[in-house]
């Protein structure tokens, strides 16, 4: 592929046309349905005018200088914060809190959040003399991401929170952590994964010892990775009780979809039926029977993609995943080629986010993982998150323009 | 050792195209396992989803088949379907079931334990229609109707409900139909789902693969909702096939006649049948039930009053219940003894009744004072046990029994209608030994079972086929109420009486003699009123201890070409000459129906039976004057034992 040389990065712009042009075409397909209480719909041409919009906002917000945004970043990620505190503290009815009104304007904050996390974590990361060698140095950027984290589960909004791990976890792997403290930092994790069966999660403890004692990081590092994993081992079980019913159904349920097939596990289990029953080929354009029937539960958003693998099969589901691939790894090639550390930094955190996106929602819809609410970028109806997206492909755009602009 | 932890300059380009190379393995393995995924889903598993997809999206519903009408022998029906209405929830899982449940069991008035039973169906059988009603109501119709969105799944169809028209005339006969028992389902899944009515007695039961058709099935496609959305496929539609219609050899006249001039409130059955083929003619139990409460939804209490009543009202006693012949047995006694040679028509026994016989020390006693010397015709005309007694001596217990047996007395007829029971007769003396241990019985045993008593009993239908092998030519047929495709005079042979003409002579002139010999112990009871056909029969009296006697009458008519012979069981019915008139005009009716001509009213009285081949009877038509006051004697019981 001839890489673009110029202040235009035209893959990068091309393959977010040719991913929205794919996803208003599955949404128009969505929007074909003959049952289950739902009229056909028209939700395509609503999409149409939020690309266009989007489309508009990123030839303005892709000449906003990169100085700028890192001048922006503390305001933008503060703002964030105050945003996800006003959603909480409005409210949401009866199901989850996630979305501010203003008029007849609905906002999801928790989309904007992710763009300020990433500003503000790609700010601190490259501020001047910062180091990180050691757990003391990661305090700061494991915070910034933490509190809107907590506060997106507070929502609840489990898969956000997801995406804020992400974000954090690529972006000091992109600033340079040293491999050993990232994994030392995120040991907890798996802690908490093998807490459910001792044997597995003893084996572990056994094999950290043996690295800390091989590697000898400093004590602080020592003192946090055995207490934190210990903690988990025995923490885990009060953590899942505090868990929200439906939380756990959807966890219990993604286990064993079979289990529940009307309750949570349903909707899994339907957007498998309908991937599976694409087989290679796909039952053909516009002629989902699980999609038409209202089997499909959100084909419009969250399982936009099951419609895309009951239609087009295999072969649609690899070419629709070669796309998206071919994104991030635009993406990257944008982070990499820039010689400006913020910009850089920037670049990687938003390929984390459409990656992290991308892998959640669509190993969900063959049933990998549970529903946690991520929507496709580009693919997914909704305005909301469209937006963000041409808000991060703006920065993109941004990051491309002034690569060679090296500031150290 | 801190190297482990120095961070690289963090944005020289060197490291900057390494990490991106990291994060592009990364990126790679992620989706290489989506990849995969998707690969052991729609490549792997496809056709295990996309038989889940067409069974999320299709629904079969069944179409019942109408069952076929049953007509008796002249073609009135006997049974035939109405227009009925059913509804039935096809849900997709048990959660729809239970919500749809909660909206229509009201509407329909079910109460709550029926409720809780269907929705059980309902999981046993997911993916089947759960039957709440047979027979909708106008007005339960109109409601489910109205309120049918919040429904799902409510499926209403015109489904025929079996009607009898003749409803307890003709219950024993037909039977009924029932919803089909998981016991029956479990074993026959294929053909019935639940809810479906199935023959559960009677007819309906013996030929109900004949009378059941094919279902049908109409394929749906439904949303996600279970709401119908247009047919599925091109054989959407698989038209159900009606039932075969059956002919009976049932006569319609008669089973009236014998249902309603049954005494009231008596327990018994009568069972006619056409001596030349084995026809079922009319066979009616009292007392009886009406077969159409069972075609709709029956009701608990329903249900209880008929299948608990202590009366046994389902019970088809002309083929189910076996009673001591009593005297009507006398025949067989007889026929064997003529059989064996142990007697001739003229034999006289050594000791003449004078109300009884003596035998060891015990008195078997006669159920009149004194017969005196007989010869073995007059002794059947008379009904005498003393006679009977020294019979069954001669013949002696391995010879009675053996030939007994022999002849069928232990078997079942071969009737075409289900549940019919065995006749009870010992098999030879080994057979007491087995019952009351070696010793336990006397020689005794052998009098009682001389005159049909003791360990003799057998159902009416099976006194009825003897009867009809002695008037043609000794063959014991099947009985059969439905009629053969082909010629009327097929008929199947299950056994022949080694009796030659004479010895079937002699006893059909004795029981020509019975009903016409002024001596005769149906005599006076028979002549009560006219009679218009010539008859004969036997009379029997089955004893229990307490309890009134049973009155047995065994008929039959026109003495020459004989076409029905009637046998009857009144329970507690005191004598059988008491019930005689009861199978007399069932036979009167039959015949007349016929065509079949009416005897002389003008015709000398003569009552003596004559002794050779053919009987050389002539009739009277009506009784002497003198005969009415001996009918006050001569008409009391026969067979007494004690």
């Amino acid at each position: 592929m001839r890489r673009p040389n110029g202040s235009v990065n035209t893959v990068l712009l091309g393959l977010v046309a040719l991913l929205l042009a794919t996803g208003i075409a599955f949404i128009y397909s969505a929007d074909q349905v003959t049952g289950g209480g739902r009229l056909p719909s028209e939700h395509w041409r609503l999409q149409v005018f939020w690309a266009l919009l989007g489309a508009g906002m990123l030839a303005v917000a892709a000449r906003v200088p990169l100085r700028i945004l890192e001048n922006l970043a503390l305001p933008a990620y503060a703002g964030s914060i105050a945003l996800l505190v006003a959603t909480l503290a409005m409210g949401g009815g009866d199901g989850p809190a996630r979305w501010i009104r203003f008029g007849g304007f609905q906002l999801q904050p928790s989309e904007l959040a992710k763009l300020g996390v990433v500003l503000f974590l790609a700010k601190v990361l490259t501020a001047r003399g910062r180091t990180l060698d050691s757990l003391r140095d990661l305090l700061l950027p494991c915070a910034a991401a933490a509190i809107p984290a907590a506060l997106v589960v507070l929502q609840p909004n489990l898969g956000t929170a997801i995406v804020f791990g992400a974000i954090l976890t690529g972006m000091l792997f992109w600033a340079g952590t040293p491999p050993l403290l990232l994994f030392l930092l995120l040991s907890p994790l798996v802690s908490l994964l093998l807490s459910f069966s001792f044997a597995l999660w003893s084996t572990f403890i056994v094999a950290l010892g043996a690295l800390l004692y091989a590697t000898k990081p400093g004590r602080a590092e020592t003192v946090y990775a055995a207490g934190m994993n210990l903690a988990m081992g025995v923490v885990t079980l009060p953590l899942w009780n505090s868990l929200e019913d439906y939380q756990k159904q959807r966890i219990l349920v993604f286990l064993n979809p079979e289990s529940d097939p009307r309750g949570a596990g349903w909707h899994l289990l339907q957007s498998q039926v309908a991937v599976g029953s694409g087989g290679l080929t796909g039952q053909g354009f516009l002629d989902g029977s699980q999609k038409r029937l209202a089997f499909l539960p959100e084909q419009h958003t969250d399982f936009i993609f099951s419609v895309v693998a009951e239609e087009m099969g295999f072969i649609g589901v690899i070419l629709a995943l070669a796309l998206f691939a071919a994104f991030v790894h635009e993406s990257v090639r944008v982070a990499q080629s820039s010689t400006d550390p913020f910009g850089s930094s920037v670049a990687f955190g938003i390929a984390t986010v459409f990656t992290t996106h991308v892998v959640v929602n669509v190993a969900m819809t063959v049933g990998m993982m549970p529903i946690t609410g991520l929507p496709l970028p580009f693919f997914s109806y909704g305005g909301s998150f469209l937006l963000a997206c041409f808000l991060a492909v703006a920065v993109l755009q941004r990051v491309w323009t002034e690569r060679f602009a090296r500031r150290i | 050792m801190r190297s482990f932890l120095r961070s690289a300059p963090p944005f020289d380009a060197i490291s900057r195209n390494h990490r991106a190379r990291v994060a592009r393995g990364v990126l790679a393995a992620l989706l290489g396992v989506l990849v995969l995924a998707f690969f052991r889903v729609q490549i792997l598993q496809h056709r295990d989803y996309l038989a889940r997809a067409v069974s999320n999206k299709v629904r079969v519903v069944p179409l019942s088949a109408p069952r076929g009408f049953v007509y008796d022998r002249d073609g009135e029906i006997l049974a035939e379907n109405l227009p009925a209405y059913s509804a039935s929830l096809l849900a997709s899982g048990p959660e729809e079931l239970e919500r749809s449940m909660r909206v229509a069991a009201p509407l329909l008035g079910l109460p709550d334990d029926e409720v809780r039973e269907l929705l059980r169906q309902g999981r046993v059988a997911p993916g089947q229609p759960v039957l709440l009603d047979h027979d909708l109501s106008f007005d339960a119709l109109s409601s489910l109707e109205e309120r049918r969105s919040e429904i799902p799944g409510l499926l209403i169809q015109s489904k025929p409900k079996r009607v009898y028209p003749w409803g307890g005339e003709t219950a024993h006969v037909l039977g009924y139909v029932g919803q089909i028992s998981e016991a029956e389902l479990a074993s026959s899944r294929d053909v019935y789902a639940p809810g479906d009515l199935i023959g559960q007695a009677g007819v309906e039961r013996a030929y109900e693969a004949s009378l059941r058709g094919r279902k049908g099935a109409e394929y749906r496609e439904v949303d996600a909702l279970g709401r119908g959305v247009g047919p599925f496929g091109e054989d959407a539609f698989q038209a159900p096939e009606r039932g075969r219609d059956l002919r009976l050899t049932i006569d319609l006249d008669l089973q009236r006649v014998a249902a309603t001039e049954f005494p009231d409130s008596m327990k018994g059955a009568i069972v006619g049948i056409d001596p030349r083929n084995g026809d079922v003619l009319v066979l009616y139990s009292s007392p009886s039930f009406d077969p159409n409460l069972f075609s709709g939804r029956i009701s608990r209490t329903t249900w209880h009053d008929v299948v608990e009543n202590p009366e046994r009202p389902l019970y088809n006693r002309a083929a189910q219940s076996r009673y001591p012949p009593g005297s009507t047995f006398k025949l067989a006694v007889a026929a064997m003894a003529l059989a064996s040679g142990e007697a001739a028509p003229d034999t006289h026994m050594d000791v003449p009744c004078r109300g009884g016989y003596q035998y060891g020390r015990r008195w078997f006693g006669c159920w009149r004072s004194g017969h005196g010397s007989l010869d073995l015709v007059q002794a059947l005309i008379q009904s005498c046990d003393g006679y009977f007694y020294q019979l069954g001596l001669r013949l002696g217990l391995e010879d009675f029994t053996r030939r007994a047996t022999e002849w069928g007395f232990a078997d079942v007829t071969g009737f075409d209608l289900p549940g019919e029971r065995p006749g009870v007769v010992p098999s030879s003396a080994a057979w007491y030994d087995e019952r009351y241990g070696r010793g336990g019985w006397g020689p005794g045993v052998l009098l009682n079972l001389s005159i049909g008593q003791g360990e003799v009993s057998q159902t009416p239908l099976k006194m009825a086929q003897f009867y009809a092998a002695l008037l043609n030519g000794g063959y014991l047929l099947e009985p059969r109420v439905l009629r053969p495709e082909g010629s009327a005079a097929a008929r199947t042979v299950v056994g022949r009486l080694p009796l030659d003409d004479d010895d079937l002579a002699v006893l059909r002139g004795a029981m020509a003699g019975v009903v016409n010999d002024a001596r005769g112990t149906a005599y006076g009871a028979m002549r009560r009123t006219p009679l218009l056909h010539a008859m004969g029969g036997k009379t029997g009296t089955a004893q229990f201890s307490g309890e009134e006697d049973y009155g047995w009458f065994l008929g039959y008519a026109p003495l020459e070409d004989p076409r029905i012979v009637v046998a009857l069981v009144v329970e507690e019915g005191e004598h059988g000459s008491t019930v005689a008139p009861l199978a007399k005009r069932v036979m009167e009716t039959y015949l007349q129906e016929e065509g079949i001509g009416r005897l002389e009213l003008t015709s000398a009285p003569e009552g003596v039976p004559g002794r050779g081949p053919g009987g050389g009877l002539r009739l009277a038509a009506n009784p002497r004057p003198a005969a009415d006051g001996a009918a006050a004697v001569g008409v009391t019981a026969d067979g007494a034992l004690r």
